[in-house]
C-alpha cells in the first residue's frame, strides 16, 4: 500500500473541509469524557468512524453536504470580504500546524489498520560427520496479538483523526476570525486617515490664518506657536495614523498570502441593532466549538490506548507459528509453535499508568476547555454589545448634534458672534466624533468576527 | 387709608377714565410750536408711558406692579425681562413740588423686593432700603409709600433696593420727575425722559445675565435698541429737554448731533442759568440724571447716541480676532473646503456683512439696517432728533429729505485721482508737514511739495 508522502491537505480539499458541517454534527453521538466509542462508530480498516473511507494522499474530507458555514457566516455579499478569507484559509502558512497534526494522524490511522507482516525463519546446519545429512529449519509465524489489536488500534487512530481534524476546524476559525478582524481593520484605519487629513487642513489652514495676522502684526507670537503647536500635534497623529494603515494592509496581505499590500475602496458597515441569547451561544460553542469536539474525542483516544497497554500486559509480542525442521538423521518434524514473554517482571505497568495519566489530563482538559469555551463566548458577546452601545450613541446622537454645532457655529460666525478659529475648532470636533464613530463601527465587526468564532463558525441571526 | 378693595377700583376708575395730567402717550401736536407758558408740559418717555394715578384726599395715588416682563429690545429680539406694571423700564411717575404722593407696591416676582425712590428727600421709613428701613416686599405682598414733595424740581427715579444686581441687571428702573409748580423760563415744548440700560444676553439666548459687570453686549434707550427706538419728533424752532437716567454699570457719554445744548439739571436739581454748560455731549454718572436743553432750529435728522462706540453695537462679541490688514482669499477657499458655507470677513474692516442675509441665530438682530442713502452700522443706544419745520403729529415723519446742495456728493471713484490738498514737507524730516511753503523748523532747509 502507498502512502503520499505530501501528507498535508491541497488547498482545494481544504476549502472543501472548511464548507463541510462540523465535525460534531457528523456523529451520531459526540463523545462524552470517559465514553468508549459506540460500536456503530467503529469504522472499517482504511474508514474514519464518519465511514468516509481514507485513502492515502486523500485526507481529510469529511463528507457530508456543502453548506455556507464558515466563510460566509457574517460576511453577507461582502465579497471583498470573502475574498480575503478564501485566500487566508487557503494560504498554507496560516494553517501549516494544525495541517501536518491532520497528516500525522491520517499516517497514523492507516498504520493502525496494518498488520506486521509474518516472520520467517529458515536455518541450515552441516553435521561435523559423514554419514549425516544437513539440518534445515524454517518457520512462518504471525504476531497473533497485533492480529487481535488492529481493531482498536484503527479505532483510536480514527478517533485521533477525528480530533485533530476538529483542531484544525478551530484554526480555520482562528484564522477567518483574525482575517476578518484585518479586513475591518484596514477599512476604518482608511477612513480614519481621511477624517485625519480633513482635520489637518482644518487646523492648518487656522494655522495659516494666524501666520498671516502675526505678520500683520494682530497676534503675539506667543499666539501664534499655540496654533502651531495644534496642528503639528495633529500632523503627527496623522504620520502614525498612515502608518497604521499602512500596518494593517501589510497584515492583511500576510493573511492572505500574498506579497502585496491589500485595500479597498469598501467602508465598514454600519452596525446592526441586533441581540444575542448568551446561554444559547454557550450551548452552540459547546457542540460546535473544535476545540471542544477535540477535547470530547480526546479521553476516548487515551482510553483505547489503555486497553491497548492492559493488553500488551508485559507478553511483548505473541508469536503464533508453523516450523518444520530435517534433522541430520533425516527425521524430519513439524508443528505449531507460539511463542511470548512471560509476564513475570513486567506487566506493561509503565505504558499503563502513562496511558491513564493522559486520560485522566484529557479528561481535566475537558473541563477546562468548556469553561474557556464559555468564557469566550461571554467576553465576545459582551464587547459586541460594548460596540453596539458605543456606535448607537456616536451614530445616533453625538454626531448629529455635532453636525448641528458646526451648523449653528457657522451661523454664528456668518453674524460676528463667534471666531473663525472657534468655527473650525467645531468643524475638528466634528471630525473627530466621526472618526469615533468608524472606531466604533470597526470594534464591532472584529468583536462579531470573534463572537462567530466563539461559537464555533455559525452565528445564529440576532434579534 | 384705603382698603385693598377701594384702590382697585380706583385704579380701575383711572385706567377707564384715560389720562389725565399725566399722558399715557406722547401728546398729538396742535398747531401751536410752543407750549402754554407757566404749566410744564407733560415728559414723553419714547417707548414707554408715564405712570396714571388718582386723587384721594389730596393725595396723588399711584400703583406699581413688579413683575417679569417680556420686552422686544428691537423687532425680532425677545428678552425675558423684570419690569413694573409690563414694561422696562417702568412707567414714568410725574408729580409736582408739593404733592403728597402714595405709591402702592405690589410684588409679583418669585423673590422679595422693594422700591427706593433715588433722589426723593422723605422720611427715613419710605427709603425703600430692604434690612436698613424696611422688611422685603415679599412675593404677593403690597407695601404703601408715603410722603411729600419736599424739593425743587429734579429729574429722579426708582428702583429697587432688594437683590438689586439681579433686578436691576433684569431691567427694574423708573423716572420719577418732579416738576416745578410754574414751568421754568425758557419754557420747554418737548421733554423727553431717556433711560439708558446696559444687559448682557449672550446670542441665542433671552434671558440677561445678573452676574455680569463689565462685558456687556447690548445698550438701550428705555430698554430699545436701535433700530427699535423711537425717534424724538420735534418741530422747527420748539425748546427740547431731554432727561437721562442712568442706572447702569458704566458712565454713558450721550453725543447728539447737529446742536450744541446746554446742561441744565442734575440729581440734585435745576441748575442755576448762570451755571448751565455748553456742550454737545453729556457724560451720564452712574445713579445720577441730567437734563439737556436746546432750542431745535436745525431741521434734519440728527442722529443720538452713546459715544462709546461698543455701545452703539448689537450683540457685541469682544473676543473676535483681529483680522485687519491680513489677506485671506486663498485660506477662505480652504477653510470652505472643510467648512462649506464659510466666507472670510474682518480683513478690511467691520462692514464687509452690510446687507448679507446668512441666516441669523435664534433672538438676534442684524448688525446694520438700511437707511435712507445707506446701511447705519447702528444699534445700541442711538436714536434720532427728527426735526421738522412742518408737522402734523408727532408720529415718525420719516427719512428727512435733504434741500439739494446741503448733501456730501460723490466727487470721485478713483482714490489715485481724488483731488488731495498740497502740502509741504522737509527733505530731511518727513514728519514736519505744512500746508504752505517755507522753511524747516528744526534744519531750516526749505519745505518741498509732500508726494501723496
Amino acid at each position: 500500500m502507498k502512502t503520499s508522502s505530501a501528507n498535508f491537505l491541497a488547498p482545494s480539499m481544504l476549502v472543501a473541509l472548511l464548507l463541510a458541517r462540523p465535525v460534531a454534527a457528523q456523529q451520531n453521538q459526540p463523545n462524552q469524557p470517559g465514553q468508549q466509542v459506540p460500536p456503530g462508530n467503529q469504522a472499517p480498516a482504511g474508514q474514519t468512524p464518519a465511514g468516509q473511507k481514507v485513502q492515502p494522499g486523500q485526507q481529510g474530507l469529511q463528507g457530508g453536504q456543502v453548506q455556507p458555514t464558515q466563510l460566509q457566516a457574517g460576511m453577507g455579499a461582502d465579497s471583498g470580504l470573502q475574498t480575503a478569507v478564501q485566500a487566508a484559509v487557503t494560504n498554507y502558512a496560516n494553517l501549516q500546524q494544525a495541517l501536518a497534526e491532520v497528516g500525522l494522524s491520517q499516517a497514523d490511522l492507516v498504520q493502525a489498520g496494518l498488520l506486521k507482516n509474518p516472520q520467517f525463519f529458515f536455518q541450515f546446519r552441516h553435521p561435523d560427520r559423514a554419514g549425516l545429512i544437513n539440518n534445515t529449519e524454517y518457520s512462518v509465524s504471525i504476531d497473533l496479538l497485533d492480529a487481535l489489536q488492529v481493531a482498536l488500534r484503527r479505532r483510536v487512530a480514527g478517533t485521533a483523526l477525528q480530533a485533530a481534524q476538529a483542531r484544525l476546524q478551530e484554526a480555520v476559525g482562528q484564522v477567518i476570525a483574525r482575517t476578518q478582524g484585518a479586513w475591518y481593520d484596514v477599512l476604518a484605519q482608511q477612513q480614519i486617515v481621511a477624517l485625519e487629513e480633513s482635520v489637518l487642513t482644518a487646523s492648518q489652514a487656522a494655522t495659516d490664518l494666524a501666520q498671516r495676522q502675526f505678520e500683520a502684526g494682530n497676534i503675539s507670537d506667543l499666539d501664534y506657536d499655540r496654533q502651531k503647536a495644534e496642528s503639528d500635534t495633529i500632523r503627527l497623529e496623522l504620520t502614525q495614523s498612515r502608518s497604521d494603515l499602512d500596518i494593517a494592509r501589510h497584515k492583511l496581505a500576510m493573511l492572505m498570502g500574498s506579497d502585496t499590500p491589500t485595500g479597498s475602496d469598501q467602508t465598514v458597515p454600519a452596525v446592526p441593532a441586533e441581540a444575542w441569547d448568551g446561554r444559547a451561544l454557550e450551548a452552540l460553542a459547546l457542540q460546535n466549538r473544535g476545540s471542544m469536539v477535540a477535547a470530547r474525542l480526546q479521553p476516548g483516544v487515551y482510553q483505547g490506548q489503555v486497553r491497548l497497554a492492559r493488553q500488551q500486559a508485559g507478553l511483548g509480542e505473541v508469536r503464533l507459528g508453523f516450523d518444520r525442521e530435517q534433522e541430520t538423521d533425516g527425521v524430519t518434524v513439524v508443528g505449531p509453535f507460539i511463542q511470548f514473554n512471560l509476564p513475570i517482571f513486567n506487566h506493561n505497568q509503565g505504558a499503563i499508568q502513562t496511558a491513564q495519566a493522559q486520560l485522566q489530563s484529557s479528561q481535566l482538559q475537558l473541563m477546562a476547555t468548556e469553561r474557556t469555551v464559555r468564557l469566550e463566548v461571554q467576553t465576545a458577546l459582551e464587547q459586541v454589545r460594548r460596540a453596539q452601545q458605543a456606535a448607537a450613541i456616536l451614530t445616533n446622537s453625538l454626531l448629529p448634534t455635532r453636525t448641528r454645532i458646526v451648523q449653528l457655529s457657522l451661523l454664528h460666525y456668518n453674524n460676528m458672534q463667534l471666531s473663525v478659529y472657534q468655527l473650525l475648532s467645531d468643524r475638528q470636533m466634528q471630525l473627530e466624533t466621526s472618526k469615533m464613530a468608524v472606531q466604533a463601527q470597526r470594534d464591532y465587526w472584529q468583536s462579531r468576527s470573534e463572537l462567530t468564532r466563539a461559537v464555533g463558525g455559525q452565528l445564529p441571526a440576532g434579534k | 387709608m384705603s382698603n385693598r378693595r377701594n384702590f382697585l377700583s380706583h385704579v380701575g376708575a383711572a385706567v377707564a377714565g384715560g389720562a389725565l395730567a399725566s399722558s399715557l402717550k406722547p401728546l398729538e401736536a396742535a398747531a401751536a410750536t410752543h407750549a402754554a407758558p407757566g404749566r410744564p408740559v407733560p415728559v414723553v418717555t419714547p417707548n414707554g408711558s408715564s405712570l396714571p394715578y388718582t386723587m384721594e384726599g389730596g393725595w396723588k395715588v399711584f400703583h406699581l406692579v413688579a413683575e417679569p416682563v417680556k420686552r422686544e429690545l428691537t423687532p425680532g429680539f425677545l428678552v425675558n425681562c423684570w419690569g413694573y406694571n409690563g414694561q422696562t423700564p417702568g412707567p414714568t411717575i410725574e408729580v409736582f413740588e408739593g404733592d403728597k404722593v402714595r405709591i402702592f407696591v405690589t410684588n409679583k416676582l418669585r423673590e422679595k423686593t422693594s422700591v427706593h425712590w433715588h433722589g426723593v428727600l422723605l422720611p427715613n421709613g419710605m427709603d425703600g432700603v430692604t434690612g436698613l428701613t424696611q422688611k422685603g416686599i415679599q412675593p404677593g405682598q403690597t407695601y404703601r409709600y408715603e410722603f411729600v414733595i419736599d424739593q425743587p424740581a429734579a429729574t429722579l427715579m426708582y428702583h429697587p433696593h432688594s437683590d438689586e444686581m439681579t433686578q436691576m441687571a433684569m431691567g427694574m428702573m423708573g423716572f420719577f420727575i418732579i416738576h416745578p409748580r410754574v414751568a421754568y423760563s425758557p419754557t420747554v415744548d418737548r421733554d423727553f425722559a431717556i433711560f439708558l440700560a446696559e444687559w448682557d444676553i449672550k446670542p441665542g439666548t433671552a434671558t440677561p445675565n445678573p452676574f455680569q459687570m463689565t462685558d456687556f453686549n447690548y445698550f438701550t434707550f428705555n430698554a430699545k435698541c436701535w433700530p427699535g427706538t423711537d425717534p424724538l419728533v420735534v418741530r422747527q424752532g420748539q425748546r427740547v429737554r431731554i432727561r437721562y437716567g442712568n442706572l447702569t454699570m458704566d458712565s454713558h457719554p450721550i453725543h447728539l448731533h447737529g446742536y450744541v445744548f446746554h446742561h441744565t439739571g442734575t440729581t440734585g436739581g435745576r441748575i442755576p442759568q448762570s451755571a448751565w454748560m455748553p456742550d454737545d455731549t453729556v457724560n451720564v454718572p452712574v445713579g445720577s440724571t441730567r437734563d439737556i436743553e436746546f432750542v431745535a432750529d436745525r431741521p434734519g435728522d440728527w442722529a443720538l447716541h452713546c459715544h462709546k462706540v461698543h455701545h452703539t453695537m448689537n450683540g457685541m462679541v469682544h473676543d473676535l480676532p483681529v483680522l485687519l490688514g491680513v489677506k485671506q482669499d486663498d485660506v477662505g477657499d480652504t477653510i470652505n473646503k472643510v467648512v462649506p458655507g464659510y466666507m472670510p470677513m474682518g480683513d478690511n474692516g467691520m462692514a464687509d456683512m452690510d446687507g448679507m442675509d446668512m441666516g441669523r441665530p435664534r433672538n438676534t438682530v442684524p448688525m446694520a439696517t438700511q437707511g435712507p442713502y445707506d446701511y447705519i452700522e447702528m444699534g445700541g443706544m442711538f436714536t434720532v432728533l427728527k426735526v421738522r419745520s412742518h408737522l402734523t403729529s408727532y408720529a415718525d415723519p420719516g427719512w428727512y429729505q435733504q434741500p439739494h446742495g446741503t448733501a456730501a456728493t460723490l466727487v470721485s471713484s478713483d482714490a489715485e485721482a481724488a483731488p488731495v490738498a498740497e502740502t509741504f514737507t522737509c527733505p530731511m524730516h518727513p514728519d514736519v508737514v505744512s500746508t504752505h511753503p517755507g522753511k524747516c523748523p528744526r534744519c531750516g532747509m526749505t519745505l518741498v511739495p509732500r508726494k501723496h
